[in-house]
């Protein structure tokens, strides 16, 4: 509502106007006399005057009810109460009977754009729900006044053929559109039950509250998109450590033989995978896959591996049986661009015996305590791509002296996207380099030369290092 | 990852470029297989002479195109392997899974046989 004084002064130039009616009429049938005609003379100044005072004071209020806005805009968040706040105090500025804040959205039920009131007010509930408070863009003032960006009054909406009724009070109508980005993305429209309620100079007055709530919405929608990437950040959180705790914490004591694992994941949830187990007093299973791919999918492919082969390891003694069982688990589980490069081996521990199977997998190198160079290639090809694929056992045995290094292709690629990839020549000359180094030290050391190597030619895939070394 | 590709009467070939990483690679040439397929060219040949680079999940791309037409009972054949990629087909034993050719033309050739 507009202040008292201000509706005190609007209806004593409304007095006036009406004695200035009855003296007119008064000077037509000739019973004018001096003083009338004096009054008469004196009185569109004292109009002017006062339409001036009047105007002063509307002014004061449309400052301060952007003023208001602003400030409301600084500290409250909730795009609700912004935007209900925003139509209340616009009751303080300007008289009209009912409100809304209208947006466009795509329906592509309906085909195309649709307007969809976001904020009403003075509108029976009845009609919120009606369809009319979702015409489509090419329909009403409210898509005049979208498709041509610009605000538009109508005196008399009765004769206006653009004019689809919301309310039945309803006499005259103004519009702005709400601009954000150079585009227009929905439009605040005021309706009054008196004809002609509103002014030209009412249209600047809605455009700057139209741009004030272009804000609100346009930070509600960033503030939507910083809460659902964190909310991905924290699951991918979650999804690391998960899989950090899926991989050994430290590497295996047993006697005469120095065993370490190292695993570096990159930024996103990796897939690689290496496991260190003890299946009996004599044996020992050593793991390292690699996932294609990376993400939450390649961790989940990752963790399934991973129970799979935990479950089988527990109960089938023959290597490639386990392997060909995860192969079909891996088929039947993933979908066709998903596989798994994997190397199995048992060691026998007295006698230094590595019965494995290569699953695609860059093959793990064998330095002898001579240093003769063996490439454990023997196996079949990658997990979950071929269904009844064929995996053969291959042998080998670690003599005293000798050292067995595996890794996945996150060491052996690094820097190959922008040139000659790290490769197995440059690993193996550092391993034979550095092989009295413990087991700890060169899976730290490897990775260290490979992220050396790659500097800084873009993001790391994940690496991952096993190194096993008989006394 | 870059595509381009040019239909030898009811053979398409699609010729890769660049490097091949997987991530949404994975999805353009899925799409643009598919629009083959539906369009009843059921015989790809995928030339790979100007892949510079592919990765695991590169080659998974690869094994997905694969599969995707043989499910439409299409035949897929590759075209000039990079050495990179005959190495990667080696050690994950894929070799024997792709049908591979040394030029467009003899793959074109192999399929008139």
């Amino acid at each position: 509502m507009k202040p008292t004084f201000v509706q005190e002064i609007e209806r004593t130039l409304e007095s006036l106007r009406q004695f200035e009616v009855s003296l007119e009429r008064a000077r037509e049938s000739g019973a004018e006399n001096a003083n009338c005609q004096d009054l008469l003379v004196k009185l569109p100044s004292i109009d002017a005057q006062l339409a001036q005072i009047l105007q002063g004071l509307q002014f004061q209020e449309e400052f301060e009810l952007l003023r208001y806005t602003a400030m409301l805009l600084a500290s409250v968040v909730d795009e609700d109460q912004v935007l209900s706040a925003i139509l209340e105090g616009l009751k303080r500025a300007l008289s009209y009977d009912a409100a809304g804040i209208f947006l466009i959205l795509e329906d592509p039920q309906r085909g195309g754009s649709i307007i969809r009131a976001q904020k009403v007010i003075g509108y029976s509930s009845e009609l919120i729900s009606h369809d009319r408070f979702r015409q489509k863009v090419d329909e009403g003032i409210l898509g005049w006044v979208i498709r041509n960006a610009r605000g538009e009054i109508v005196d008399d909406v009765h004769s206006d053929p653009r004019y689809i009724e919301a309310r039945p009070e309803t006499q005259s109508e103004i519009a702005v559109p709400i601009i954000s980005k150079s585009e227009v993305i929905g439009c605040i429209n005021l309706e009054s039950d008196r004809p002609a309620a509103f002014r030209p100079e009412n249209l600047r007055l809605l455009d700057h509250l139209a741009s004030y709530t272009a804000v609100v919405l346009d930070r509600t929608e960033m503030m939507r998109e910083v809460l659902v990437a964190r909310e991905i950040e924290r699951e991918l959180e979650i999804a690391r450590d998960i899989q950090a705790k899926l991989l050994p914490k430290s590497g295996l004591e047993v006697e005469g033989y120095d065993i370490a694992g190292l695993n570096v994941p990159s930024l996103e949830v990796g897939g690689d995978y290496y496991d260190l187990i003890r299946i009996s007093d004599e044996d020992v299973g050593l793991v390292i896959a690699d996932v294609a791919g990376k993400g939450v999918a390649a961790g989940l492919v990752m963790s399934g591996l991973r129970a799979a082969l935990r479950a089988r390891i527990e109960t089938v003694y023959s290597i490639r049986r386990v392997v060909a069982d995860i192969n079909r688990f891996l088929v039947e589980s993933t979908g066709a661009e998903r596989f798994v490069t994997a190397f199995y081996g048992v060691l026998h521990l007295p006698t230094g015996r590595l019965t494995f199977v290569n699953a695609g997998h860059n093959p793990p190198v064998l330095i002898s305590g001579a240093g003769e160079v063996k490439s454990l290639a023997y196996g079949g090809p990658v997990l979950g791509v071929i269904p009844n694929a064929v995996y053969e056992q291959g042998y080998v045995d670690l003599d005293p002296g000798s050292l067995l290094v595996m890794v996945t292709d996150g060491i052996l690629e690094a820097g190959g996207e922008a040139g000659e990839e790290y490769g197995e020549q440059r690993l193996v000359e550092l391993v034979q380099s550095k092989r009295r180094e413990s087991a700890d030290q060169l899976v730290h050391r490897i990775d260290q030369e490979a992220v050396a190597y790659h500097a800084d030619r873009g993001e790391l895939d994940d690496r991952t290092v096993i190194v096993v070394k008989r006394a | 990852m870059k595509l381009k590709s040019e239909k030898h009467g009811n053979i398409v070939v699609i010729e890769l470029k660049g490097k091949i990483m997987g991530g949404p690679d994975a999805a353009i040439f899925r799409d643009e297989l598919k629009s083959h397929l539906d369009a009843g060219v059921k015989r790809v040949i995928v030339d790979l002479g100007k892949v510079d680079w592919m990765n695991s999940s590169g080659l998974g791309i690869l094994i997905g195109g694969l599969t995707t037409v043989k499910n439409e009972e299409g035949e897929m054949k590759l075209a000039r392997v990079t050495e990179k990629i005959k190495s990667l087909l080696m050690i994950t034993k894929l070799v024997q899974v792709f049908d591979s050719y040394d030029s467009v033309e003899d793959a074109i050739a192999s399929f008139a046989g």
